[in-house]
C-alpha cells in the first residue's frame, strides 16, 4: 500500500485479477470495495480490467468467432432461441420451451407479487416501512426489484434507493430504531442481530434504540464508517465526502482514507474526507437565509450540472423523470439539497421567500417544492408552490415564492394528518422545482436563493 | 418479417454485439467465467422475450446490464443464498463502477482487437501459452498451476502477470494507427 492509501500497481492488479476468480477472502473484498468507493481512478481501471481480462480468457478459451455464432442464431428455424454454447446448447434444447415460460411468467409477476416476495417468511423480515412518497425501487436481497412498496410492507433487508429530489423513505427496525432516506439516496441494510448499513449516496436520518453490548449498528458510506450505540444523526453521503451531524447521544466515525476516529458528540458535526481537516465542530446556530451554490459542482444535486461558461453562470439543467405513480406524465426535473455552509440548519418562518434564477425555453408554469424536517432531524413534509415567474425575451427568468404559496405535496397527501400542516418553523434540507410542458423545458436553474423579509 | 420481428432481430443483434462487455460485469459481480456465461446467456433469453421493452434511443448496455444484474442475483441465490452484508457492498460498488465506466465497443473494433488477441497470444513462449491456459481456460488457482507446471506459486504469478503484459502490450502495438 503507498502512503495516500491508494493499492500499489502489483497489490491492486493482483486483487482485480482474483477477485474476476472469486478467490479473495472477506478482507480483501472489503478492501476492494472501499478502493472502489473511493477513487474514480481505481473504479474505471477496474472496469478497464475486467474488461480485457474476459477478452482474454475468450480467447485462450475458444479462439472465438461470435459472427458465426450470432448468424446460427440469427438464422435457425427456432429463432427464438438466442445462441447457446454447444455444451449448454443440448440441455438448453430440451428446457427451451418450460424456460422460456417460466421466464415470462416470472418477468409477469415480478412488479405485482409485492407481498409474496417481500414478506417471505423465510427470509425473516427485520423492519417494516413505515413511510414513504416520491419514487422508490426496492431491491430485496435476493435481487428481485419491486417498486410498488407501500407502509407496513415487511422487509427481511436489501436496498432502498430513491430515484427523485422528492423521494422519502422511512422504516423502522423490530427494536424501534428509525431510518429515513430523503432525496436521491441508496441505502443497503440487514441485520442478523448486529444493524449494517451502507449508505451509498443521499441523505439519511436515525433514530437508534440502544443497542446490544458488542453489537452497535455500524453504517458505511464511501468515505467513513459510522459506530453507533444509540442516538439521533444525520448522515450525508457524497462520493468525496461524509457529513455526520449528530443531534443527542455519541457517533464514532471513522475516515476510510487514513483509519481516523473521532466521538462525535451531540449538536456536533464532523465531515469525513480525504482532502479535508478531520475535526469535530459544533453544528451552527440557525439559520434563516440560503444561497445554492451550483457553481460549485454537481455534488448533492439531482439533474445535468452544467460548467459555467464566459456568457453563462454554472447551472443545473432539469431532466426527464417519469413518475412511478403516473407513467403516462414526463416531468422535468431537477433538485439540490439544502445546508448552511458552516453545516447549520436553514429555518423557514412566514417571512421567507424563495427566489430562483434561471432560463427555460418555453413557456409554462414552474413548479417548486421544498423538503423539510422538525429538529429532531424527522420527515416533517414536502409542500410545493406554484412560481411567479418573470421572464425576459431570450428565456431567463426569476421565479418567487412566498412561505404561504406552498401547501402540502399531492405526494404525501395520505399522511396528511403525521406531517406538519405548513412548512413554517421548520428546516428546509431539499428542494427541487420541475416543469410538466408538452415539450421538454430546457429549464436550468443557476441559483435559488433563500431570503427572509422580517430579519436579516 | 413483422415489424415486431424486425425490432427483435436488431435489438438482439445489436445485445450479442455487447456480449465480451455483459461477460466482463457478470464476471465482476460473480467471480466465475462459467457461472457468467450462463446468466448473459439467461439474459439473451430474457432481452428476445422483453425486446419490446428496449427503447430506442436509450442506452442498450445499460438496458442489457440490468437484465445481466437480476441473472447474476439469480444465480448467487442458486449457490450461495446467505450473502455477506461485505459481498452485497462489493457487488453495489462493482456495479456503480460499470455504470459509471463501461462502455460498448463497435463490432469492428471489437474483432480488431480479437484478431490482434489471438494472435499476440500465439506468439507467447509455450510456458507461458500453458500458464494463460490453466488459468483462463481451466480456472485454476496459483497451486494448482504450480503443481501442474512444476513452478512456485510467486512463479505462476509472476508468469501469469508477465503473459498478460505481454500479451496487451503486443494488441496495444498492433491496434496503434500507424
Amino acid at each position: 500500500m503507498s502512503d495516500s492509501g491508494k493499492p500499489n500497481d502489483d497489490l491492486w492488479n493482483d486483487l482485480v485479477e482474483r477477485h474476476l476468480r472469486g478467490e479473495l477472502n472477506q478482507r480483501e473484498q472489503e478492501q476492494l470495495a472501499g478502493w472502489l468507493d473511493s477513487d474514480a481512478l481505481l473504479r474505471e481501471d477496474f472496469v478497464r480490467q475486467a474488461t480485457w481480462d474476459t477478452e482474454l480468457a475468450e480467447v485462450v478459451r475458444a479462439g472465438g468467432d461470435r459472427p458465426s455464432e450470432m448468424e446460427s442464431l440469427l438464422t435457425s428455424d427456432d429463432d427464438r432461441q438466442p445462441w447457446r454454447t454447444p455444451k449448454l446448447m443440448r440441455a438448453m434444447l430440451a428446457i427451451a420451451a418450460t424456460t422460456i415460460l417460466l421466464l415470462s411468467y416470472a418477468l409477469l409477476t415480478r412488479d405485482s407479487d409485492v407481498n409474496a416476495i417481500v414478506m417471505d417468511p423465510s427470509s425473516g423480515s427485520v423492519a417494516h416501512i413505515t413511510g414513504l412518497s416520491g419514487s422508490l425501487i426496492w431491491t430485496g436481497d435476493r435481487g428481485e426489484l419491486v417498486r410498488d412498496i407501500s407502509v407496513g410492507t415487511e422487509l427481511a433487508g436489501g436496498t432502498i434507493e430513491g430515484l427523485s429530489p422528492d423521494s422519502w423513505f422511512e422504516l423502522q427496525f423490530n427494536d424501534g430504531s428509525e431510518v429515513a432516506i430523503s432525496g436521491a439516496s441508496m441505502l443497503t441494510f440487514s441485520d442478523d442481530g448486529q444493524k449494517r448499513m451502507r449508505l451509498r449516496e443521499g441523505r439519511m436520518s436515525a433514530d437508534v434504540a440502544p443497542q446490544p453490548d458488542g453489537n452497535p449498528m455500524v453504517i458505511q458510506t464511501r468515505t467513513a464508517t459510522l459506530t453507533v450505540l444509540g442516538t439521533s444523526f444525520d448522515v450525508e453521503a457524497e462520493l468525496p465526502t461524509t457529513a455526520v451531524s449528530v443531534r443527542e447521544g455519541t457517533v464514532r466515525v471513522t475516515r476510510t482514507s487514513d483509519g481516523k476516529e473521532i466521538d462525535v458528540s451531540a449538536n456536533h458535526r464532523v465531515v469525513a474526507a480525504a482532502d479535508q481537516d478531520f475535526e469535530r465542530r459544533q453544528i451552527a446556530s440557525v439559520v434563516r437565509n440560503w444561497e445554492s451554490r451550483i457553481d460549485q459542482g454537481p455534488d448533492e444535486t439531482f439533474g445535468k450540472w452544467i460548467a459555467a461558461t464566459e456568457t453563462s453562470p454554472a447551472s443545473l439543467k432539469a431532466v426527464a423523470f417519469v413518475p412511478e405513480q403516473y407513467p403516462n406524465v414526463v416531468l422535468y426535473l431537477l433538485g439540490l439539497g439544502v445546508r448552511s455552509e458552516e453545516g447549520g440548519p436553514v429555518e423557514v418562518n412566514e417571512g421567507s421567500r424563495f427566489e430562483i434564477h434561471g432560463k427555460i425555453d418555453v413557456e409554462t408554469q414552474i413548479y417548486f417544492g421544498i423538503q423539510v424536517a422538525y429538529a429532531s432531524g424527522d420527515f416533517a413534509g414536502k409542500f410545493r408552490a406554484t412560481c411567479s415567474v418573470q421572464r425576459d425575451a431570450s428565456g431567463n427568468f426569476v421565479a418567487r415564492a412566498d412561505l404561504s404559496d406552498f401547501e402540502l405535496d399531492p405526494s404525501v397527501a395520505a399522511y396528511k394528518d403525521k406531517l406538519a400542516p405548513s412548512p413554517e418553523g421548520l428546516f428546509v434540507n431539499g428542494v427541487w422545482s420541475f416543469t410538466h410542458s408538452e415539450t421538454p423545458s430546457g429549464m436550468r436553474i443557476s441559483e435559488v436563493k433563500l431570503a427572509n423579509t422580517e430579519s436579516p | 418479417m413483422t415489424g415486431s420481428d424486425d425490432h427483435r432481430e436488431h435489438v438482439l443483434r445489436a445485445a450479442f454485439e455487447l456480449r465480451e462487455e455483459l461477460l466482463a460485469y457478470a464476471r465482476s459481480l460473480l467471480g466465475n467465467y462459467s457461472a457468467a456465461e450462463d446468466a448473459v446467456q439467461e439474459a439473451f433469453l430474457i432481452v428476445v422475450k422483453k425486446h419490446e421493452s428496449f427503447q430506442d434511443g436509450t442506452s442498450l448496455l445499460a438496458w442489457c446490464r440490468a437484465i445481466v444484474r437480476i441473472e447474476v442475483l439469480k444465480a448467487k441465490d442458486r449457490y450461495h443464498r446467505d450473502r455477506s452484508l461485505i459481498e452485497r457492498v462489493l457487488d453495489d460498488s462493482v456495479d456503480a463502477a460499470f455504470e459509471e465506466f463501461q462502455q460498448s465497443r463497435s463490432q469492428a473494433e471489437s474483432d480488431r482487437r480479437r484478431d490482434a488477441l489471438v494472435n499476440c497470444v500465439e506468439m507467447l513462449p509455450e510456458r507461458a501459452q500453458k500458464v494463460l491456459k490453466s488459468r483462463m481456460a481451466d480456472e485454476l488457482g496459483y497451486p494448482q498451476i504450480g503443481e501442474r507446471l512444476s513452478m512456485s506459486i510467486e512463479a505462476v504469478r509472476k508468469s501469469l502477470f508477465r503473459a498478460k503484459k505481454q500479451v496487451r502490450e503486443c494488441v496495444e502495438s498492433k491496434l496503434r494507427p500507424a
